[in-house]
């Protein structure tokens, strides 16, 4: 987005009548009447999302997987909130006719089967935790890629499979919902969309060849503050969160096999 | 003509004071260098004390196991970032010039970045 000299003066102002925007709308949203629907076999607390929905994430990283050609889909979830043990987690398919078991691995990641009667069937993937203690992601890592650093085309793949896969919890305002029916929103519009490191971070650095590039920190831990924090996914884990402007990373002609490098707090300097 | 001017600059200044887009500190990161960033901060051995003094007061946020992070930023600040619809706009990342330094759990400068996109090399 350009702005021309004379009418730069005007973002702050738009700034101001955004928060005034977001709050109304975060208002009347909190105000209005939520339908409570009652479905019988469903366990309405239970952490879970979409087979169907899934299988979708599974479809669009098969059509793109050019983006990272050395790398398979796992999913992965971890801790939303403080309390949550991940110790014990287990993960199913469960529908009225389908209950398939799926292997998760010490690092919470597993790999979905793909089973045609459990997409008929309606099916979820459900772990046994309450609704709202884990954040879901796809998990794409090429191979040979450092374990202080991911790579970019991983990453905007795994964006791509989390928006197609729902496995995100964001904000539900008219806008938010909007953004992930576009047709591809990781690759053509500024999300703010969240991913974790192993550790706690302090900086990282796109490297290609002899070209760096730090990131800002803008792309660190999160806006200075979440209003319905809740409902995200990422602030619990936030000294571990980045995001990734794909758009404009791709605009300046950065290459997939692009590395991101972390520069973790607790490392040595 | 003078009047629309002074309403306009107040308009400005009461709406950065709402969404942060002023800059941190105090001035003095605008024309920071990576020399003098190594003169002035000394891992190890810099205080808050120390960098406060030098460059102002910063944007701080704390983190598990005693670090803190203190921001300076030149041009938007993070604050911007959290406002809906404008962040899809405008954008503290645009910003060409900030310091991060983080603290460990005894106030002692453990890391430092400066970013400066002047002399980041694009094709």
């Amino acid at each position: 987005m350009t702005w021309t000299t004379g009418w730069r003066w005007l973002a702050p102002v738009i700034g101001v009548a955004g928060v005034a925007l977001a709050g109304a709308i975060s208002q009347a949203w909190a105000q209005a009447p939520v339908a409570v629907v009652d479905v019988p076999g469903e366990t309405p607390d239970r952490e879970q999302k979409s087979y169907r929905d899934m299988l979708a994430g599974m479809e669009l990283f098969e059509q793109q997987h050019a983006l990272a050609p050395a790398a398979s889909l796992r999913f992965k979830v971890l801790p939303r909130r403080d309390g949550v043990s991940m110790d014990g987690l287990v993960v199913q398919i469960v529908g009225d006719h389908t209950r398939i078991a799926v292997p998760l691995a010490a690092d919470q990641t597993f790999v979905l089967p793909v089973d045609a009667a459990a997409a008929r069937d309606n099916a979820v993937v459900r772990f046994n935790r309450q609704s709202g203690s884990l954040a879901w992601r796809a998990d794409i890592r090429s191979a040979g890629v450092p374990a202080n650093a991911r790579r970019l085309g991983d990453l905007l793949l795994e964006c791509k499979v989390a928006v197609a896969g729902d496995l995100l919890a964001y904000v539900h305002h008219p806008i938010n919902m909007l953004v992930v029916k576009l047709p591809d929103p990781c690759r053509t519009l500024p999300l703010n969309l969240f991913s974790f490191a192993d550790r706690p971070l302090f900086g990282a650095t796109l490297v290609a060849g002899d070209r760096r590039s730090m990131l800002s920190a803008a792309m660190l831990h999160g806006p200075a503050f979440v209003p319905l924090a809740g409902q995200e996914d990422w602030v619990f884990l936030r000294d571990r969160a980045y995001t990734v402007k794909y758009k404009a990373l791709y605009d300046q002609h950065w290459p997939d096999d692009t590395l991101l490098q972390f520069d973790y707090m607790d490392d040595e300097s | 003509m003078k009047v629309r001017a002074t309403v306009r600059a107040l308009v400005c200044a009461c709406c950065c004071a709402v969404t942060g887009c002023a800059s941190t500190g105090n001035g003095a990161v605008t024309t920071l260098t990576a020399e003098r960033a190594a003169q002035t901060i000394v891992i190890g051995r810099s205080t808050k004390a120390d960098i406060g003094a030098a460059f102002g007061a910063a944007s701080i946020t704390p983190y598990a196991g005693g670090y803190e992070v203190w921001l300076y930023q030149v041009g938007y600040s993070k604050t911007i970032d959290a406002v809906p619809y404008v962040n899809l706009l405008l954008s503290s990342a645009d910003n060409r010039k900030e310091l991060s330094i983080l603290f460990d759990r005894n106030g002692v400068v453990r890391k430092y970045r400066l970013l400066d996109r002047l002399q980041e090399w694009q094709p």
